[in-house]
Order: structure tokens, then C-alpha cells, then sequence
């Protein structure tokens, strides 16, 4: 079995999940937000070939941050939290894992979509033609995120708006 | 359990990200520069480790690609192996993102040991705590879950974490719970 593949990160999940139950019982339950690869394998938004070496955590209760390093999951890509749209916590998606304590979320597709156009490396735009492919993103809801100043334009210069505007012209037209 | 060596487990997880269980050098390469670009960081870790660096070079086309691989193969130079540097070094940050998240990945699969004895003590202590407060004897719990008893005692008694697998440390673990 790869390390990579959605059972990897299926195997990892649950295992934090019952540490979790052996740390604290069935008295609260706990939460992280993935996204990157493992957001997109988790919510069949990627093909069988997609793959993830660790599992990028956006957001998670605290007490999971010790377990990080135990199973490959790291929280590099919350620094960059204040790029992304202000209300994703509004449009998360529960990602289908049956956790006896641990909920796991990502982002909705088109704020998923909306992290890969922030990035636009190659891989980033692998994944939004697989996305485009798929019928996955919801063109009228992903605009209605962008033009909503509040969500991302507050976060931006003039300039890396315009540059950014024309990447989702670009993706649109694709 | 085995701990891999870097040279089995890139060679395994080349063979699962070519889709096709190859490692074809040309073939992988070929990928790698088109329609897979989350191949190129491992791919170039898996020639190193095999010694076709220059034969993976010889088949880059890309200029972009062929500046970042010689710019990680100068950063790797003094290493004596992949495998000594992915276990000693604290972090990768001499190496471009993707190639630190797969040594990291790497180090994750190599310590896989240490990650499964530290959740079955978990286990272990949570099931002693919930087995004294609930009065629960051994031969209940072997009983119930169709396990050995010398290694449930061994386990439960002495924390014998080698004798029962994670699995079994966590149905022991959920069985308890389950007991009013």
C-alpha cells in the first residue's frame, strides 16, 4: 500500500482518531480541516492517479498539534490563511469519515479551487483542469465569492487582484 | 515490522505514482514534464537513490525542470545518502518544499514503529485505567475478543506492548469502553 494513496491517509486518520479516544475518551469531540491533495482525494474531487505525501491541515482542535509529526501532517500551509476567502469556515464541507471523536473538513470546492488560483504552480492547475473536468466548481458561486470584496479582494493589492482576476479568466476559459 | 529502506519505499511509491506499476525511467520522465508534474520531485529522489541521476538528466527537456534539478543535486552533494539525511536532519528547509515533504514522508514510514508503539501505550494505559475501575478480568477480555490469552496477560498485566498488534490494542481499548 502507498503511503500516498487515499487509504494511506484513511489509515493515518483513523489512528489519530483512536489515540484521540485512548487520550480523552468519548467526552469531546475534535476537529481539523485539510486541505491541498489530501482535501482533494478525500472528497473524490481528483482522479485514482492523485496523490499527497502529508496531509496539509488548515485548521485543527489543539490538541491535535502534537500528533502532527506522527503521521506526516503539518500545519505549514495555515500561515497562509489570510489569503484565503474570510468565510470558508461558512462553506466547509464534512469530509466522509466515520471518526469516533475526530470530525475531519475541507474547504468547499470553490474555495478549494480558489487556493489552487492563489498558488497557479503547475500542480495547482493539474488540479483545476481535473476539477473543470469533473463539473465540480460551481462557476456562479465561485464569482459570487470573488466578487464579494470582503472574501479575498481585502486581502490584496490592486495589483495582485488584477493578476489574480486574469488567472480565473484564464481557468474559466480553459 | 521491517523499517524501509529509502531505496524500497521511493521504488514502491515510483511504481504507485506511475499509475502503471513501472519504473521506466524514459516513461516516468516523459510524465513527469507533461501531464504529472507532482512526479518530478520524487522522480529525481528516485534516481538518485538508483544511481540514473545523469540517465534522468539525459531525459529532462525541460529547461526549468533541469535548472531545479541541478540546483537539489548541488544542494545534496555533501550527503552520503538519501536515506542517513531524511533520518538525521531536523528539517529540510535547504531543499525546495515538495522534496522536504518527501523526506518527511519518508521519515513518517520509517519511524512507523515508534508512531504504532506510542498509540498502543496510549491504548494499553486507557484499557488498565477503564479494566480497574470496571473490575474487568483478562479472560473477559480474551474471551470476548478471540484472543490469546498469554498475550493479553502479557499485554494487559505487564504493558507488553509487543505482544498484541495496534489493531487488537484497539478493540481491546474499544471493548472496555463498551462495557456499562
Amino acid at each position: 500500500m502507498s503511503d500516498f494513496a487515499i487509504s494511506g491517509i484513511m489509515e493515518r486518520l483513523s489512528q489519530l482518531d483512536d489515540d484521540l479516544v485512548a487520550l480523552y475518551g468519548y467526552s469531546k469531540r475534535f476537529e481539523i480541516v485539510i486541505v491541498g491533495g489530501g482535501a482533494l482525494m478525500l472528497t473524490n474531487l481528483a482522479p485514482e492517479s492523485r496523490f499527497t505525501s502529508d496531509i496539509d491541515i488548515l485548521t485543527s482542535s489543539a490538541e491535535i498539534e502534537s500528533f502532527f509529526n506522527r503521521y506526516d501532517m503539518n500545519a505549514d500551509v495555515s500561515t497562509f490563511l489570510f489569503q484565503y476567502p474570510e468565510n470558508w469556515r461558512k462553506r466547509h464541507q464534512k469530509i466522509d469519515f466515520d471518526g469516533e471523536v475526530l470530525d475531519v473538513f475541507t474547504l468547499s470546492n470553490e474555495d478549494i479551487a480558489i487556493t489552487k488560483l492563489l498558488a497557479w504552480r503547475d500542480s495547482d492547475k493539474e488540479d483545476l483542469l481535473n476539477m473543470k473536468k469533473a463539473g465540480s466548481i460551481n462557476d456562479e458561486t465561485l464569482w459570487a465569492i470573488l466578487n464579494d470584496p470582503t472574501e479575498l479582494e481585502v486581502n490584496m493589492s490592486e495589483e495582485e487582484w488584477t493578476i489574480f482576476i486574469e488567472k480565473v479568466h484564464e481557468f474559466l476559459d480553459w | 515490522m521491517r523499517r524501509p529502506t529509502f531505496s524500497r519505499w521511493i521504488s514502491k511509491e515510483i511504481r504507485h505514482l506511475s499509475g502503471n506499476d513501472s519504473l521506466n525511467l524514459r516513461k516516468l520522465a516523459s510524465r513527469a514534464q507533461s501531464s504529472s508534474p507532482r512526479m518530478i520531485e520524487p522522480l529525481l529522489l528516485y534516481a538518485i537513490e538508483t544511481k540514473k541521476t545523469q540517465a534522468l538528466l539525459d531525459l529532462v527537456w525541460r529547461e526549468d525542470i533541469r535548472v531545479s534539478y541541478e540546483n537539489v543535486l548541488a544542494a545534496l552533494r555533501d550527503y552520503e545518502s538519501i536515506q542517513s539525511m531524511a533520518l538525521s536532519e531536523e528539517d529540510f528547509a535547504f531543499l525546495p518544499r515538495e522534496y522536504g515533504k518527501f523526506l518527511s514522508s519518508y521519515r513518517a514510514a520509517y519511524r512507523k514503529p515508534e508512531t504504532d508503539a506510542e498509540s498502543k501505550r496510549l491504548r494499553w494505559e486507557r484499557s488498565r485505567d477503564i479494566q480497574l475501575k470496571k473490575g474487568i478480568s483478562n479472560a473477559e477480555i480474551y474471551k470476548a475478543l478471540g484472543l490469546n490469552p498469554g498475550n493479553v496477560n502479557a499485554y494487559m498485566k505487564h504493558g507488553a506492548l509487543d505482544k498484541v498488534s495496534l489493531q487488537n490494542s484497539t478493540d481491546i481499548m474499544k471493548y472496555l469502553y463498551s462495557l456499562d
